[in-house]
């Protein structure tokens, strides 16, 4: 295996943004977020024989970050139902030091979606997936990632009124 | 571009990808499990030490036999030396012996004329 680690730290440099931008932005805080991406990595390694092109390896650390921060999630589960606990909610998390407002923005705006609405977002505005290979990453009937997508946008949309009017407006 | 795809512009532009925290290749790499990739220099140390201790063992080995042998020819050079001093003793052992028979004869000689 030590034979590997030159070819797999370029991996790791190619590849963190975005497993640690799944991890994040599933999570909503950046520690958690650094110890699931650094254990996709571990797993990555010790999966690394098995990984035969370069699609392939997108495709499994999408796979194995939206698990395992999705796991991570599940230890600390919160769901927001109604308007006003959303209200609430936006207020106690803190916006991002050092990002773009915009992002800060979308970010909570994802943040405050059920975990599976989040993920489908994630994974089709993220990492730009058609419906079809969010289904399959997911292993989730597509006419369930479609709705999931649905619901997720129109309740964004209806929460995003306020807070985005203005980049609309301006981008 | 109507509400929907103005959320979906929206939602790209702000969806982009994350900075690491600094340092987080390292932290990755510091954590990979099996034997730490081996820096150059050290893996040239480590492919002389097994010779180093190799040449000393034969050295050791060297020096060992050199100093039995040298025992060996020691033992050996004093048992002849031992031996060469015995062979004279007795030669002039009969030597003397020689002598004296001679003397007693020739005494006992003189006597009987």
């Amino acid at each position: 295996m030590p034979g590997i680690t030159g070819e797999f730290r370029e991996i790791v440099e190619a590849h963190q943004s975005r497993v640690y931008s799944i991890a994040y932005r599933v999570l909503g805080d950046r520690g958690t977020a650094e110890e699931v991406a650094q254990d996709v990595f571990l797993e990555l390694y010790r999966a690394f024989d098995g990984i035969a092109s370069d699609e392939h390896l997108i495709a499994w650390l999408r796979r194995v970050t939206v698990h395992r921060a999705t796991d991570a999630l599940r230890r600390r589960p919160r769901t927001l139902h109604g308007a006003a606990e959303f209200e609430d909610w936006m207020s106690e998390v803190p916006r991002e030091e050092g990002s773009l407002p915009l992002a800060s923005e979308i970010e909570r705006l994802l943040l405050a979606l059920p975990p599976a609405q989040r993920v489908v977002v994630l994974l089709r505005y993220q990492e730009d997936l058609p419906p079809g290979e969010i289904a399959e990453t997911l292993q989730m009937p597509l006419a369930t990632v479609k709705s999931h997508l649905q619901r997720a946008l129109k309740l964004m949309r209806a929460r995003a009124e306020d807070t985005l009017k203005e980049y609309t407006r301006h981008g | 571009m109507d509400e929907r795809e103005d959320l979906e512009h929206l939602l790209r532009q702000g969806l982009r990808p994350r900075q690491t925290p600094a340092g987080f290749t390292a932290r990755v790499m510091a954590r990979l499990p099996g034997t730490p990739p081996v820096p150059s220099f050290r893996k040239e140390r480590s492919l002389w030490l097994p010779m180093m201790r190799w040449a000393m063992a034969a050295l050791l080995l060297g020096v060992a036999g050199g100093s039995y042998w040298q025992h060996q020819q020691n033992e050996r050079i004093a048992g002849e030396r031992a031996r060469n001093q015995l062979i004279l003793a007795l030669r002039m052992s009969a030597a003397t012996l020689n002598d004296v028979q001679h003397k007693v004869m020739r005494s006992t000689k003189g006597d009987s004329e």
